[in-house]
């Protein structure tokens, strides 16, 4: 139970990065897939150089925060849709990410939470194989690394849920408060009229910026995050982020229909955790009518064009 | 206020449906003028504004605002328009009262935590809508009448020095229309504020302003200064009417 709630709360931080990009500033964004690894790669490499883990995080959102930069400047100077913008970003992120790792996947370097008490769990091995001399290659010290405090333990006693709800919920409010000041109000407005916005004599390009940066931030957080409580960060684990993101965002919307409470920060929150339990109920019992874990990004993808399709059905087009 | 000089506008140059909808015009307006602009559909008049606001670019000729030419968004800092339609007026996920916060200035936004000021929810209740009742509204949840009356005083809030009106009445009642008349009228001789306004209503054209150009294809083909020759709205009918005529 717990580690669903903890894994839904940090998928939930990229599906807000989703929510304002393709909601707020109506601006879709396939980068996630790719920032989410860059936000996870230059975390985990910094903790590999000794960085703690705040700053390491706070780095990997900003690379990501960088990703959604070139996005914004490619669709607002060469005039190119944001979504094929953002595939060539996507695209090239991906060799970016192996580059920042200088391999395909990277450990985190796990050491230390304070949390963990015995000896197996901390080296990987028995004190048997010290006194054998078995498996030395393993012992953390002696491949180079430094050791560094994450903050994670990954023993679902509730240690991890505290810190993960923290910075969820501050996130939030954060987001929230920035959407209430003009400023955070007139990038809502531009998603929805950009040409109110120039005639305030603003350039709306700015917001474009802006969303789309905000949008990665999130998207690498939360990869930064995932990685580090997951142990690892690995070049395909971007894979699909958007559309499951956007299912999450999806979910959220259903669940509180017409209403919008705090400007529909809310729905990605809610959203991404319905979406982690309906994912852990699939893989735990989906296999009593053949499903397969792997089956999981096939069922998302079809849900979310399912509801596309189901709202344009039902929204009439003509506005008068 | 405005120097309009040889200006040619051409939409889609250079492909099949490439359409000439100014030709070679030249027009001038005053600081504190009110010019009405008439003719008939397809006349280049919406085209006019769109040029004064830098959203078409003349291929010929230049366009100057306050000395100025036309070029970027800056053009809006002094700037206020009002479209036909409604819905590019307001910020339909906005509620009234968002709406009004931001359009009660031009220019960037920082993080503070706006209020509605006391002139923006004067000019609200001058419409006569009854829109200062519903604030927390969605403005996307109005009637168009009602966006339109939103978008008029989310125009002149923030005290342009020019405004620029395209049928804005188009969508109104009389009722409302002889209200939002009346607010324009007040703008223009209270603050001097330049109007250039659109309309296809000649009893408006003959009621209100200081000059009346008629257009047609592309071309300005009369000018009437008001305080010269009286206009009726019959015989501006009849021009816009024959003028018609001598294209076709
Ligand atoms: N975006 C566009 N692309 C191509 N042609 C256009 C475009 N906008 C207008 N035109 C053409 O330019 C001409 C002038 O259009 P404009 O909108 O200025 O007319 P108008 O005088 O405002 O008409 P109305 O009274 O119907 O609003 C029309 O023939 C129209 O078909
Ligand atoms: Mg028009």
């Amino acid at each position: 139970m717990i580690p669903i709630i903890e894994q839904g709360l940090l998928l939930s931080l990229a599906a807000m990065g989703v929510y304002i990009s393709f909601r707020l500033v109506d601006l879709p964004d396939l980068t996630p897939d790719g920032s989410y690894v860059l936000g996870g790669a230059v975390a985990v490499v910094l903790l590999h150089s000794g960085h703690g883990w705040v700053f390491s995080t706070f780095m990997a959102a900003l690379a990501a925060g960088a990703a959604g930069a070139v996005v914004a400047f490619i669709t607002t100077r060469f005039r190119i849709n944001s979504l094929l913008a953002s595939i060539m970003v996507m695209t090239g992120l991906y060799s970016l990410s192996i580059r920042v790792m200088n391999a395909p996947n990277l450990p985190v370097p796990k050491f230390d939470t304070g949390k963990i008490k015995s000896y197996e769990q901390i080296v990987g091995k028995t004190p048997l194989d010290d006194i054998l001399g078995g498996s030395a290659n393993t012992n953390f010290e002696a491949s180079g690394l430094k050791a560094v405090r994450i903050p994670f333990t990954n023993l679902a006693d509730g240690h991890d849920l505290i810190i993960i709800s923290v910075i969820v919920l501050l996130s939030v409010i954060i987001v929230a408060l920035f959407l209430k000041t003009e400023f955070g109000t007139m990038l809502r407005g531009y998603g929805r009229n950009r040409f109110a916005v120039k005639v305030l004599g603003v350039n709306p390009d700015l917001f474009a910026f802006v969303g789309l940066i905000m949008g990665n931030v999130f998207a690498g957080f939360s990869g930064a995050l995932f990685s580090m409580y997951s142990g690892f960060a690995d070049v395909n684990m971007g894979i699909g982020t958007v559309v499951i993101c956007l299912a999450a965002v999806i979910l959220g919307e259903i669940v509180f229909g017409s209403r919008e409470p705090i400007y529909g920060v809310i729905f990605p929150i809610v959203g991404a955790l319905l979406y982690q339990f309906l994912l852990t109920f699939a893989m735990k019992y989906g296999y009593r009518i053949g499903f397969k874990p792997s089956d999981m990004k096939l069922l998302t993808a079809l849900f979310v064009v399912a509801v596309i399709a189901i709202r344009r059905f039902k929204r009439s087009e003509v506005t008068i | 206020m405005i120097e309009i000089e040889n200006v040619t506008v051409i939409y889609n140059k250079g492909t099949l449906d490439e359409k000439v909808a100014l030709r070679d015009i030249s027009l001038k307006v005053n600081e504190g003028e009110f010019l009405v602009v008439v003719g008939s559909n397809g006349a280049g008049k919406s085209t006019l504004l769109k040029l004064l606001v830098g959203e078409v670019k003349p291929i010929q000729g230049v366009c100057k605002i306050l000395g100025v030419p036309v070029t970027s968004e800056k053009i809006f800092k002094k700037t206020s328009i009002v479209c036909q339609d409604p819905n590019q007026g307001v910020f339909p996920n906005l509620t009234v009262e968002e709406n009004l916060i931001l359009a009660g200035r031009k220019g960037m936004r920082g993080f503070s935590f706006g209020r509605i000021s006391s002139t923006s929810i004067d000019l609200l209740k001058s419409t006569g809508m009854g829109l200062e009742g519903s604030l927390k509204r969605k403005a996307s949840k109005l009637s168009g009448g009602q966006k339109q009356a939103l978008a008029i005083v989310m125009a002149v809030s923030s005290n342009p020095k020019l405004l620029l009106l395209d049928e804005h009445t188009a969508a109104l009642d009389p009722k409302s229309t002889e209200k939002i008349m009346e607010l324009t009228d007040k703008i223009n001789r209270e603050l001097g504020t330049t109007i250039v306004m659109i309309t296809h209503d000649m009893l408006l054209a003959e009621q209100f302003g200081n000059n009346v150009v008629v257009m047609e294809d592309g071309k300005i083909c009369t000018k009437i200064d008001k305080s010269q020759q009286k206009v009726v709205a019959s015989q501006l009918k009849s021009m816009i009417r024959s003028t018609v005529f001598s294209t076709t």
